[in-house]
């Protein structure tokens, strides 16, 4: 049997699904303390402080971009775009982990996504609100945007649809739209929970608003049920599409750098690498704040790990395909673009891309590494660079230096564009810390579904569910505990 | 409505009155009186006529009818607060003025002395922009950098408004009470000197002759910063008197320039680029055969001691000596001896013994022209040179000086100083220029000025008088005790002549603008006569010189055409008094550096010039030919002495010449001799505007003063040098850098082609084959008009005109030197760009400051793609296409998103980052109502400047109603007539000002009276093999296409190469080429 020898693929305790040794109550007591807890944590308060001061700098800096102008950034002549579209197409990135988790994984029935997809799915909202700030406070007259909405006028003037800066107005309002659907939907039940728990009598109020009448009777988690899946639907092709999209903002151009035909699905693979990035950062120190170990396991990070690595070997072979297909072309504008980012002024940022997206992540090929918090984080961090890069190579190094050699320069950033870059971190992550002191970052409901699972069929560790795929074993359908004792720490907390 | 009123009686009143007693308090004296008014008011809920309709009949339709109207009429109120004024209709409107259409006037504009004839644009009585006067000798119907820009100094708000003294206000008749004061118990004018720049007004000379005449002591000298000194101290060589020089490029076949920039900074220089370019234009036959062999196109050998763009037109690398200056008059030498018969051993023995052959081979046709920075000995050696060579009379003529006056400005200068010094002179009369700024550095005029000005007498009183006119209150005016501002020339009456005498009247077109004065003015006063206005005396001046005519007629068609007939001066023909051996004999020796010490050539900028154009931000913001710096003048170096000196771009050094030093910013160019720098005049400004003296962060210009290490025996070449590198540097805004075609930027871009002339005769027309099977919807032709553009790279200087008559026509912002040195962000709709082609590898690793050939030039502006990347991106259709076939741009539609100027390969496109359009007096007045005034975050480009397209159009359609309502054929015939004036005279801004008709602009399906095509489209149709588009290869088939360079090269010296011809096919690899012709052949 497997199970005698040890398995250095085999899972252990923390590795569970669901650790500790929960019930019903507890579990939703845990989930939900946080938010009804009136004390400020001053970790929380001194995290709120900061990023709020710094979405404060993001106010300020759109206040004078409005005012004054696009010049105020160091956007110049070539170099139409910069950090603009850079920043947005990392923050639409980074959203897509969110709706990856939510409906994709869902409809795959793969249960692990359970405790991640709750925070997975608002930093999906909070990420596509700070992208869209980008387009909208790039254009040169922002007050004016609203003219790339089809709507009647006097003017008699539609939006031009042959461009794809319309496919992406259309593309990112229906994510953002059904993101936010999708999020609120599932949201529902555990405000009920959180109205029922509440003491006080204005929080029970307004949860009691906000979960819309909620009574848990069969007929209600009937059509929620129903309402949950068309939308995990409805989302599943916006994971593919979104950044389709975006991609053809480039595919579709002429400039060299940009016309690529195999942008939409590497933009895509690129925007879940990131998107996996982004929650692990974010779940790694919030499960160990909130002592939330116990439903974000080792398991969860290394399933996202396993996402990360191979959605980041997509990533590398779209690296090594635009460049073949640029040298095999034999294009005298595609060669010298590849060669220019290799060798050119910006080369630096073509290499640390290649570092950061390529080669670090390969370290998530050793087990240890991918259940090792500390690990994970610093790399979600370096894979959160490196897409970032990868777009500011794309779209910099790309317009700097185009057909015609007279009109090649540099871009230089400026304060301004640091501010409103930082500045939409600061925002998304007092975003974040909102969120989770007000409503409950882990799917309670659903986890109790897990719990209800667990206790039916003794310890739940991973099964068919299993993201180890074919290399685990399978281990026993039968519930033998074969993984060595269950709850080997005390349930976070007092509760 | 006081009709239904019962008035009350006086009488009754006061009988009332009468019969009150006691403590009655009363409200009005209506109730005291007891009316029933009062009464009727008291009970009344609304006033009268408030709630009630007094017209008699109204009914409830009526009343509501009228309510609508007022509701309506409100909206066409609505809105906008309207401006506060009176509204005065034209009682008499002015005279052929139609609202919405602009008068030209001939006038000219006064350069260093000389005239280039304009016509003014005048927009409802403010003169928006200036055009060349076909009619003119100097400008032939085109113009240069400085006319296009000098409508700008008229509306530079740091001009000169009042006449002032001592730095206070003051008005012009306290100056003149002033003046008086000065000459009374002065009857012979005595202590008197006036300083005037080159002076060529025939009624200014007759002025000064009278003022000269009633007082004979006044002192008259002349100081003019860039003049012809040299020259015409060579003309007194070689022919023991001073005449003038005329070059006839259109006659030339071999031509050799020593350090001359004859196509840009002489006062001829727009004509000369036209005979030039001409000369050298290269067209084909239907067979492709080409209009002149290697004997008859003209061919350029060029020695010059600074990259010019008369250097960039050499026909090959070999052709063109890079050469310290003070070595030129020895190459010139070795030529001229080796045309003697004493074939030249020296290091340049190929250069100079083939030119000379080359010279000889076309006796007759040769020609040697001197840049005026080689000194007099040079001049005279050209002289002998083109005597023996047969030129004179062929592609040399002379005429008299037509400078009043003609002396040595140095020596002229020198003198006053001295009486300066000698306290001679105690009233200095100060009339134009600016000498404390561009005095030679050992004058020291400003100290010298400034204690001239403070000697006081005794009683505290100023012992002398200085005043200064000018239209700044610059360097001068701030050192003397009067400041006078002068009139711009759009302003005042006067006359002037041109370089080869043809003078010219000078008419305002508008009122001056500030309480200015011309020179005209202040003689007016030193001669006592009254106030004249300047109108009458200058035509009371050609009234005594045209006799025998019906004036009044003379003077309107004079006016009128802005050339005075038969003013040009007679050609004259000196004898020589100079063998050509002498003239060897007399060259200077050469000069030996000492060690460590460099030359400097200084020479007018070839955009702000002597420095009088300084407070001029088209100029300053336009990228100077081959160093494409904007705002600033660095001293040009070559990469090796740069490497020597360890020096880059934008290092600073303090040059020294002896005791006189300043401080330099370098630039490294390409072509630069070893072992010199090239400076510019016209920077390191004091004072003379807010633009001209920059800001100490060096955001604005600056630049530096060159004047500071000239001094008066070394003018032009500045020798021994020593040099220090200052441990600071210094900012430079280059809006290109050097590129190299082929070298390893480019690998073969199709982006300029270069050919040899005589390499021609089999070749066809490159073809690209598309990958994709492309619509060929643009070939439709569903407008009425088809405006297409063909630019002839052959023709092209780079002189910059076209760039400024974009700017000045189409109100394009000028953003400043930060924007352009830290964001590379700028306006110009159009550019020159600039490309290098390698001499040859070996030559070029032998001396890495031998760049290559070139630059070559290419004008860029939107080439109005018939497949436009840039359209189908905008997401709000504010870029289209027209069924003419422009790339329209619609600014009240952008929202600035930018992604149109991402995919123009051209990059073209450009947009307002910031509000860079200025709204404010008096500059404002400047703009072209015809077109608008962008604001920031939208996107700009050229339109073909569809205003004129749209005034012509709209002309055309009239006229074609016309022509097909009209019954008879003479009527017909006239219509016809006009038709064909309007499309023959329609022209974009650019092509209007370019001096080498570069630019063929037209509407691609107009035929003309003989059926014949447009210019654009023959060279565009047919198998052209000169003929191209820009990069052709990405498909977006320009409307825009281009003509290839030819060169000349003399074979003796650069025998045929494979690669003497550029073209694409290198790129693209012989086989392709083979491919191309075969399908070529195939097509036919």
């Amino acid at each position: 049997m497997a199970a005698l020898t040890p398995n250095p693929y085999a899972y252990d305790a923390g590795d569970a699904v669901l650790g500790g040794n929960h019930t019903y109550g507890s579990l939703t007591d845990k989930i939900s303390r946080p938010v009804l807890d009136p004390t400020i944590r001053p970790g929380w308060a001194l995290g709120i402080l900061i990023s709020g001061s710094v979405a404060g700098l993001l106010f300020v800096t759109i206040i004078y971009l409005v005012f004054t102008g696009i010049g105020i950034w160091g956007n110049n002549q070539p170099i139409g775009w910069a950090f603009d579209i850079t920043n947005f197409v990392w923050w639409i990135g980074i959203g897509h982990a969110g709706t990856l988790i939510s409906a994709i994984l869902l409809l795959f029935k793969q249960e692990w996504r359970t405790s991640i997809n709750r925070f997975a799915e608002a930093m999906t909202i909070f990420a596509v609100a700070c992208a869209g700030l980008f387009p909208l406070l790039h254009t040169g007259r922002p007050w004016l945007a609203y003219w790339m909405l089809p709507y009647p006028n006097t003017m008699w003037m539609w939006p031009q649809f042959r461009s794809p800066l319309m496919w992406d107005v259309f593309a990112v309002s229906t994510y953002a739209s059904v993101s936010f659907l999708f999020w609120y939907t599932g949201l529902i039940p555990d405000l009920a929970t959180l109205r029922d728990q509440a003491k006080k009598i204005w929080t029970k109020r307004i949860y009691g608003l906000m979960s819309f009448g909620w009574r848990g009777s069969a007929m209600h988690w009937q059509r929620y049920e129903t309402a949950y899946l068309l939308l995990a639907g409805l989302s599943t092709p916006l994971v593919l599409s979104v950044h389709s999209v975006v991609s053809f903002d480039f595919a579709v151009s002429v400039v060299p750098g940009w016309h690529v035909t195999i942008f939409p699905p590497y933009f895509v693979a690129g925007a879940i690498f990131s998107g996996f990035a982004m929650v692990l950062t974010l779940a790694i120190p919030i499960r160990k704040w909130y002592g939330m170990e116990d439903f974000i396991t080792n398991r969860h990070l290394d399933n996202m790990a396993k996402v990360m690595l191979a959605t980041g070997l997509i990533v590398a072979f779209g690296y090594a395909m635009e460049a073949f297909i640029s040298f095999y072309s034999g294009n005298t504008y595609e060669v010298y673009m590849i060669k220019n980012r290799m060798t050119g002024p910006y080369w630096w940022s073509y290499w640390c891309l290649l570092l950061c997206n390529i080669l670090i992540p390969q370290l998530l090929w050793i087990p240890g590494i991918r259940r090792s918090a500390g690990w994970l984080f610093f790399l979600s961090i370096v894979v959160n660079i490196g897409m970032w890069l990868e777009r500011f190579v794309i779209i910099v190094t790309s317009l700097h230096r185009d057909f015609l050699p007279s009109s090649w320069s540099m871009f230089t950033p400026t304060f301004w564009d640091f501010s409103m870059y930082f500045g939409t971190i600061g925002f998304f992550f007092f975003n974040m810390l909102m969120f989770i002191k007000v409503l409950p970052m882990i799917s309670a409901f659903e986890m109790r579904e897990l719990l209800s699972k667990k206790l039916r069929h003794g310890h739940y560790g991973g099964g068919h569910h299993g993201g180890g795929g074919h290399t685990a074993p399978s281990p026993a359908t039968s519930g033998a505990p074969a993984h060595g004792p269950v709850g080997t720490e005390p349930a976070g907390g007092a509760l | 409505m006081s009709a239904n009123h019962d008035h009350l009686d006086e009488l009754a009143q006061q009988d009332r009155f009468a019969t009150l007693r006691g403590k009655k308090y009363w409200r009005t004296l209506d109730e005291l009186a007891g009316s029933s008014e009062f009464d009727n008011y008291v009970t009344r809920e609304f006033q009268e006529n408030a709630d009630e309709w007094q017209g008699g009949d109204v009914s409830r339709r009526s009343f509501i009818k009228l309510m609508g109207a007022s509701m309506a009429l409100a909206g066409v109120y609505g809105c906008m607060k309207q401006p506060a004024g009176k509204m005065v209709p034209y009682v008499v409107p002015p005279e052929y003025n139609t609202a919405g259409k602009p008068l030209f006037y001939a006038t000219a504009f006064p350069f260093g002395g000389y005239a280039k004839g304009v016509l003014a644009e005048q927009h409802l009585g403010r003169p928006t922009k200036l055009e060349g006067n076909p009619e003119h000798p100097q400008s032939l119907g085109a113009s240069d950098v400085f006319t296009q820009a000098a409508v700008l100094s008229l509306y530079d708000p740091d001009r000169a408004q009042n006449t002032t003294t001592l730095g206070q206000m003051a008005s012009f008749s306290a100056y003149q009470r002033a003046v008086a004061a000065r000459f009374a118990g002065k009857p012979g004018g005595q202590g008197v000197a006036i300083l005037t720049e080159t002076v060529t007004s025939p009624t200014l000379v007759a002025q000064l002759g009278t003022l000269m005449e009633k007082y004979p002591d006044i002192k008259w000298y002349q100081w003019e910063p860039v003049g012809r000194d040299n020259a015409r101290a060579g003309a007194v060589a070689a022919f023991a008197k001073d005449v003038q020089t005329i070059y006839h490029f259109d006659k030339a076949k071999r031509i050799l320039s020593l350090d001359s920039n004859f196509l840009l900074d002489d006062p001829f220089s727009v004509r000369y680029a036209r005979e030039f370019s001409d000369a050298r234009k290269v067209r084909f036959d239907e067979g492709a055969h080409i209009n002149k062999g290697a004997d008859a196109m003209p061919r350029l050998y060029v020695a010059e001691s600074t990259p010019t763009i008369v250097g960039s037109m050499a026909d090959h690398s070999k052709h063109r000596k890079r050469l310290k200056p003070s070595e030129i008059a020895g190459l010139a030498g070795a030529i001229a001896r080796a045309i003697v018969g004493t074939p030249d051993t020296g290091t340049h023995a190929e250069f100079v013994n083939a030119v000379a052959a080359d010279l000889l081979a076309h006796n007759g046709s040769s020609l040697v022209v001197v840049g005026e920075t080689q000194p007099p000995a040079v001049h005279a050696l050209a002289h002998a040179l083109n005597a023996s060579l047969g030129a004179v009379g062929n592609t040399v003529t002379y005429i008299d000086p037509v400078e009043a006056q003609s002396q040595d400005n140095v020596a002229s200068l020198k003198t006053l100083v001295s009486a300066i010094d000698k306290s001679e002179i105690d009233t200095l009369l100060i009339l134009g220029g600016n000498p404390v700024y561009s005095a030679p550095a050992d004058f020291d005029f400003g100290t010298r000025l400034v204690n001239f000005s403070n000697v006081k007498n005794a009683d505290g009183s100023f012992k002398n008088f200085s005043s200064h006119l000018s239209s700044h209150y610059d360097e001068t005016a701030f050192r003397c005790q009067w400041h006078v501002p002068e009139s711009h020339f759009l302003e005042s009456w006067s006359d002037i002549r041109a370089w080869d005498g043809t003078a010219t009247i000078i008419q305002p077109i508008i009122a001056p603008l500030y309480n200015s004065h011309t020179p005209h003015d202040i003689v007016t006063t030193l001669l006592e006569t009254p106030d004249a206005p300047a109108q009458d005396l200058v035509k009371n001046h050609w009234k005594g010189s045209q006799q025998g005519v019906e004036f009044e007629n003379w003077w309107r068609t004079t006016l009128e055409k802005g050339v005075v007939e038969g003013s040009t001066f007679a050609a004259v023909t000196p004898v020589l008094n100079l063998e050509l051996a002498g003239a060897i004999a007399a060259l200077p020796a050469p000069v030996s550096a000492a060690a460590g010490t460099l030359e400097i050539v200084v020479r007018p900028d070839p955009t702000i010039y002597d420095g009088r154009f300084a407070n001029n931000a088209w100029l300053q913001e336009c990228p100077k030919p081959i160093s494409k710096v904007t705002w600033d003048n660095p001293a040009f170096i070559s990469r090796k002495t740069a490497e020597e000196l360890g020096l880059s771009t934008g290092s600073v050094l303090t040059v020294a010449n002896g005791k006189f030093a300043t401080d330099f910013a370098v630039q490294v160019i390409p072509n630069h001799p070893d072992g010199s720098l090239s400076v510019t005049l016209g920077y390191g400004r004091e004072r003379g505007g807010h633009i001209a003296e920059g800001s100490s962060d060096g955001t604005k210009s600056g630049g530096f003063n060159a004047n500071r290490i000239v001094t008066s025996d070394k003018r032009h070449i500045v020798t021994g040098v020593t040099t220090m590198l200052s441990r600071h540097s210094y900012k430079l805004a280059i809006t290109q850098a050097s590129q190299n075609i082929e070298g390893k930027d480019l690998e073969g871009r199709d982006i300029v082609r270069i050919e040899s002339v005589d390499g021609l005769e089999h070749r066809h027309k490159h073809v690209y084959l598309p990958l994709y099977n492309q619509t060929e919807d643009w070939q439709k032709n569903i407008g009425v008009h088809k405006w297409g553009a063909v630019v002839d790279n052959n023709a092209c200087i780079g002189c910059n005109a076209c760039v400024v008559a974009c700017q000045a026509e189409n109100n394009t912002p000028v953003v400043g030197k930060h924007q352009i040195e830290r964001f590379n962000r700028q306006m110009h709709w159009m550019r020159i760009d600039q490309y290098y082609f390698p001499a040859e590898e070996e030559h070029v690793k032998a001396d890495p400051s031998q760049f290559g050939e070139g630059p070559y030039y290419e004008p860029m502006f939107c080439q109005h793609c018939e497949l436009a990347p840039c359209e189908v991106v905008c997401p709000v259709v504010a870029t289209s296409h027209s069924v003419e076939g422009l790339n329209e741009m619609t600014y009240n539609r952008c929202i600035g998103t930018r992604y149109c100027s991402n995919n123009c390969p051209y990059k073209v496109r450009r947009f307002n980052f910031l509000n860079w359009n200025i709204r404010t007096e008096p500059h404002q007045l400047v703009y072209n109502p015809d077109v608008t005034v962008r604001q920031r975050g939208v996107m700009e480009k050229c339109t073909f400047c569809v205003q004129r397209l749209v005034h012509t159009r709209q002309d055309v359609k009239k006229l074609k109603v016309q022509i097909d309502a009209a019954k008879d054929d003479v009527t017909k015939q006239s219509l016809g007539d006009e038709y064909h004036k309007i499309m023959s005279e329609l022209q974009t801004a650019c092509q209007q000002a370019c001096p080498t008709e570069a630019i063929h602009f037209a509407d691609l399906n107009y035929r003309d009276k003989d059926g014949k095509l447009p210019e654009a489209e023959v060279l565009k149709t047919g198998d052209n093999p000169a003929h191209f588009a820009v990069i052709e290869d990405v498909g977006t088939k320009p409307r825009t296409t281009y003509l290839a360079r030819f060169n000349n090269p003399n074979r003796e010296m650069a025998p045929a190469k494979a690669h003497d011809t550029h073209g694409p096919d290198k790129a693209h690899g012989d086989s392709h080429e083979t491919a191309i012709e075969t399908e070529h052949e195939a097509a036919h």
